[in-house]
């Protein structure tokens, strides 16, 4: 026990050894690449060109970010929160569980790149119908992730529950909600990314003439390349920060599930 | 708490002053699945009396876990009835007259070893300080009280199994049901909480239902074995086991230990 305690800051920084060597040897074949062809940055720049513009761009810091995340964090929680909601609903009553699962499914197909320009039409050109949009991509992993969570309990636990004579109440929130939580976490993580490219794509079909999305279409026909990926980069950011703060809360909530405990 | 002062003294069953506290009544079961009906159970009747150990034994599928089930409310029998105490099953289990001990642990993966034992009583609206108070005694009974900020995956499935028997302790349930307790565990693990299993019984005074596939454990544990056969599941025979009480390992090496091992023997493969 105290061995594997002592070992676990080396096995974390580890952890990331690879990745990161990963990561530098991709950007050094970027930077040599493009220095070594010629490569007009209108084509495509250099990594260092981009390191270099990103803190030039006063728009990406005054607004472009902010109107990204304030679009992209509610229609986060509003969609996963209500998928969570519904997978509750519908473990509760079968009834429900058979009228509404194939409809969050049909969520799932419905082309989001030709649903923003209608969602500016019904929500406006701000925030709220961007916010719309992500929130109908989120739903549909959560319901279906939470849904398998919620039912993945052991048939056993709960006739124990039962022979507890526990209510419906308790034998949710002490059996299936722990059982749901790996389940759902997943779904968050695969929600965040979603969240950040609905966002962006709806950013694309007009107002507010701001966000990352906006700027990229906008920076991009004018060939000045080297802004439009300084923004991709600053979303990709966003979106990293994001999962690391999902998995930082999935270790503290489900630390005790199988993929946590080490095999030291 | 009169529970836990009872004495054992072999109850007899057909002693009258003993109050019966399971009273089987022409329990059938059938299962439909599939338009296909299958007989799990028939016609079975069967009294238990309290403090009274009991084992099922018989071939896989003659319902044994069925009839466990039907015992703890968990199943409705097609026909027939079950009485606890003179109550209904149902109205048994409301009153948490029962404590399940399955094949496998069962235990809670996001919850400690002392929080998994505490949990019947969480629900059961126990005060906090009584439920440590009572947990620490328990794990203290089932020799676990170094594990009990561990989580059950860090313990071998010897040591998961007492922890399942210390929860459905807890509240202290009149009636023990045990479902293969022990079958997934070495001849060693099992002898030794086979030991464990009958101080804590005389302790306690609980009525067990024990279900098991093997003979000497039945034999070793129980004041009766009923043996019982597949399709239709129903009792075959009631052996009597006049082993002297308390029994400690040696009365392994009885020749009555082992003349009763042969008659259960003769009686199961009857058919
Ligand atoms: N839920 C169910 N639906 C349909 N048939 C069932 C169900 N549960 C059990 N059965 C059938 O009922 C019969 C008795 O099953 P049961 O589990 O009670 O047997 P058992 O004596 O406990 O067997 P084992 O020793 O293998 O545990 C079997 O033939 C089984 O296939
Ligand atoms: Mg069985």
């Amino acid at each position: 026990m105290s061995a594997g305690n002592t070992a676990r800051p080396l096995r974390v920084t580890l952890q990331f050894v690879p990745p990161a060597i990963v990561f530098v040897l991709l950007l050094a074949v970027w930077e040599l690449g493009v220095r070594f062809f010629n490569i007009p940055y209108v084509t495509l720049p250099a990594p260092s060109r981009i390191l270099h513009t990103i803190p030039t761009i006063d728009e990406l810091w005054s607004d472009a970010y902010y109107t990204t995340v304030e679009e992209a964090l509610p229609g986060f929680l509003l969609g996963s929160g209500i998928g969570f909601l519904v997978a509750v609903l519908a473990t509760r009553w079968t009834f429900f569980a058979r009228g509404i699962l194939p409809y969050a499914a049909v969520t799932n197909s419905i082309p989001i790149i030709g649903m923003a320009p209608i969602s500016v039409a019904l929500f406006g050109a701000e925030w709220q119908s961007k916010a719309v949009i992500v929130a109908i991509l989120t739903f549909f992993p959560m319901v279906l992730n939470a849904y398998r969570g919620l039912n993945s309990v052991d048939p056993l636990s709960l006739q124990l529950m039962r022979s507890y004579a526990a209510n419906g109440w308790e034998t949710f929130l002490q059996l299936r909600l722990p059982a749901s939580l790996p389940f759902v976490f997943n779904a968050l993580k695969i929600n965040t990314t979603l969240a950040m490219i609905g966002a962006i794509v709806a950013e694309y079909f007009g107002g507010p003439f701001a966000g990352l999305g906006y700027y990229i279409n906008n920076e991009a026909p004018e060939l000045a390349m080297d802004k439009a990926w300084s923004a991709v980069v600053v979303a990709c950011g966003i979106g990293i920060g994001a999962y690391l703060i999902v998995v930082i809360l999935e270790r503290i909530f489900t630390s005790w599930h199988v993929s946590y405990r080490g095999d030291g | 708490m009169s529970a836990l002062t009872h004495q054992h003294d072999a109850p007899q069953p057909e002693d009258q002053s003993l109050a019966i506290a399971i009273g089987i009544r022409g329990v059938s079961m059938v299962y439909t699945t599939r338009g296909e009906r299958l007989n799990a159970l028939t016609n079975i009747t069967l009294d238990i009396a309290e403090g009274e150990f009991v084992s099922l034994i018989g071939p896989s599928g003659c319902g044994k876990s069925t009839l466990l089930r039907v015992i703890a409310d968990l199943l409705q029998p097609s026909t027939g009835r079950v009485e606890v105490h003179g109550k209904s099953a149902d109205v048994a289990r409301r009153e948490r007259n029962y404590g399940m001990v399955f094949q496998s642990p069962v235990l809670y993966d996001w919850r400690t070893v002392e929080r998994n034992v505490q949990l019947p009583l969480e629900i059961m609206k126990v005060s906090k300080r009584e439920r440590a108070e009572r947990c620490a005694e328990l794990l203290e009974l089932v020799g676990l009280q170094d594990f009990a900020k561990r989580y059950p995956w860090q313990l071998s499935g010897g040591m998961q199994q007492r922890v399942a028997i210390a929860r459905a302790l807890s509240f202290r349930p009149s009636i023990l049901l045990m479902d293969e307790p022990f079958g997934a565990l070495d001849e060693m693990t099992r002898e030794r909480l086979n030991l464990e299993l009958l101080s804590i019984w005389s302790r306690t005074g609980t009525t067990v239902v024990f279900v098991t596939h093997s003979i000497p454990e039945a034999v070793f544990l129980s004041d009766r074995i009923v043996v019982m056969t597949p399709r239709p599941g129903r009792i075959e025979h009631i052996v009597e086991v006049d082993l002297p009480r308390p029994r400690g390992a040696e009365i392994r090496e009885d020749e009555r230990f082992f003349r009763l091992i042969a008659e259960v023997r003769s009686r199961l493969y009857e058919h």
